[in-house]
């Protein structure tokens, strides 16, 4: 049943009449003198904040256990069946019976691993590529959603040469000039109150998480990488990283490959490794404000809260992201490329 | 539409003519909201009677912007989820209609309030007030103290969750 049968079965739906001494029992209790205070304002009543906060401790704590006992793991298979435990166990909804096969099954890579070894590295361009967002409802009513900024330079961490994938001010990622895969990763929030760094190694990566102001604290988390040490893979759901990569995909017509999303405590409920799936699809021609583009029609799949296919519309000659659709219920949201600068 | 009502009047009788006539032209419309809110034909009476029991004095803050039987729904739904936040609903089982001798066969109607049952009242809140009473997501986000990015996502997942009880139940 698709979402237009679905919605409309459910505005047939009957509903029941009330009692026919509803309307006495009313009269009765203003009679009696009784009175009720209907609210006024919406809003959530200020426990559910308190309860809110209470969950999250408790999950941070529980993931911060979990996490360290997954440090002493090792690449083998008993990391796998832990790592396969873990992810079903950090779903945040308790699905119906009839779902675990699906979600196990999501879980799993959908086409090869996208390895280092398959990657042109020499068609990465340092640049800053300017994005422009929009939602439209409904068909209706498209509203401007903001815009970002996503700057690839080439750098040096700890006397290395590394590529630097960065979106805004506070949120960089560093990766290896041959593999593209991610060395470290810094990240603020909250007013720069939270402070977010991971390193990454061959087979493992932790995450240290500290944040100050009126609650100080801090967390480690650390996790072994279920997939072999040449295999792709990006940190945190990053949009960054997979936008700066794509021009050293091999894309061609009906190529299809998959890598893996890394995401740790910070990430509250989409904890785990996860597959995120590669497929192009066809070939479009794109006009952006950044011009015109001849390009690869990429639909990406990956399961976060739910299933999400986004597609993605990149450049076949120079690798850029152009446009990005994420498509709902009942709206849409695009992402066009307005202009590139480049940086050499 | 000015709605003559004086709780302060010494003639009782006057609040309950006029609670008498909201309530036949908004009760029934206002009770089917409770119901799909709540999901028990009990908690939508509790609903409906706080509603209008308490309707005399929140008349007296009704600003008369836009029209009288929205802000109803409005006040409604607000009550409605008050109750589903608090907790406070009556334990009632809804009868399988198996159980009810000769019941016809089960249908998509049945199998639907079924599927709906089965959400949690976070998701079944948005998916009621989104699709059947036609509130945006900004409209929703309000009386659920969420973002409308939450109301989105909720939304999605209500249908998707909905969707696939479905496909497996037939």
């Amino acid at each position: 049943m698709d979402n237009d049968a679905l919605r409309s079965a459910l505005r047939q739906l009957p509903a029941p009449e009330p009692q026919p001494e509803l309307l006495q029992r009313i009269l009765r209790s203003r009679a009696l003198g009784k009175r009720i205070v209907v609210p006024t304002h919406e809003g959530p009543p200020i426990r559910r904040w308190i309860a809110a906060a209470a969950a999250v401790a408790l999950l941070l704590g529980g993931s911060w256990a979990i996490s360290l006992s997954l440090s002493e793991i090792s690449e083998s298979r008993r990391a796998r069946r832990a790592l396969d435990e873990l992810l079903r166990g950090t779903i945040l909804e308790r699905e119906p019976e009839s779902a675990p096969t699906l979600l196990r099954d999501a879980l799993r890579p959908a086409y090869p691993l996208i390895v280092s070894e398959a990657l042109d590295t020499s068609r990465l361009a340092a640049g800053v590529w300017t994005y422009r967002s929009e939602t439209t409802t409904d068909d209706i009513l498209t509203k401007p959603a903001g815009g970002d900024r996503i700057r690839l330079a080439r750098g040096t961490l700890s006397g290395q040469q590394v590529w630097t994938a960065s979106m805004g001010e506070r949120d960089t990622t560093y990766l290896d000039p041959s593999s593209l895969r991610p060395l470290r990763a810094v990240a603020a929030g909250n007013k720069g109150r939270a402070v977010f760094e991971q390193r990454f190694t061959a087979d493992s990566g932790y995450e240290s998480w500290e944040w100050t102001g009126p609650m100080r604290g801090s967390r480690l988390g650390a996790i072994a990488f279920p997939f072999p040490r040449n295999a792709l893979f990006s940190a945190n759901w990053s949009r960054v990283t997979l936008a700066a990569l794509f021009a050293a995909l091999p894309l061609r017509r009906e190529w299809r490959g998959s890598l893996y999303q890394v995401a740790f405590i910070s990430r509250i409920g989409l904890q785990g490794v996860r597959p995120v799936n590669l497929r192009v699809v066809g070939t479009d021609r794109v006009t952006v404000p950044a011009g015109t583009f001849e390009c690869w029609r990429v639909e990406v799949e990956e399961f976060a809260w739910e299933f999400e296919r986004p597609r993605m519309w990149v450049s076949r000659d120079k690798g850029w992201l152009i446009k990005e659709e994420h498509a709902a219920s009942d709206f849409v949201h695009t992402r066009v490329l307005e202009r590139f600068e480049p940086l050499e | 539409m000015a709605i003559p009502l004086e709780p302060s009047t010494s003639d009782p009788r006057d609040t309950s003519d006029a609670i008498a006539e909201l309530y036949g032209r908004y009760g029934a419309g206002l009770f089917r909201l409770a119901y799909r809110l709540t999901g028990t034909k009990e908690d939508a009476e509790d609903v409906v009677h706080d509603v209008f029991v308490g309707l005399p004095e929140k008349l007296e803050r009704y600003e008369e912007r836009g029209r009288l039987d929205a802000w109803l729904r409005r006040v409604t739904a607000r009550v409605a989820l008050m109750r589903l936040r608090s907790g406070r609903r009556r334990p009632v089982m809804r009868l399988e209609t198996s159980d009810i001798p000769g019941a016809p066969p089960r249908d998509l109607e049945l199998d639907l309030q079924a599927a709906l049952d089965t959400l949690p009242s976070s998701l079944r809140s948005v998916l009621i007030l989104k699709e059947i009473e036609g509130y945006s997501h900004a409209e929703i986000a309000g009386m659920l103290g969420i973002s409308a990015v939450t109301s989105r996502v909720r939304l999605l997942r209500a249908m998707a969750r909905l969707r696939r009880i479905l496909g497996g139940s037939r």
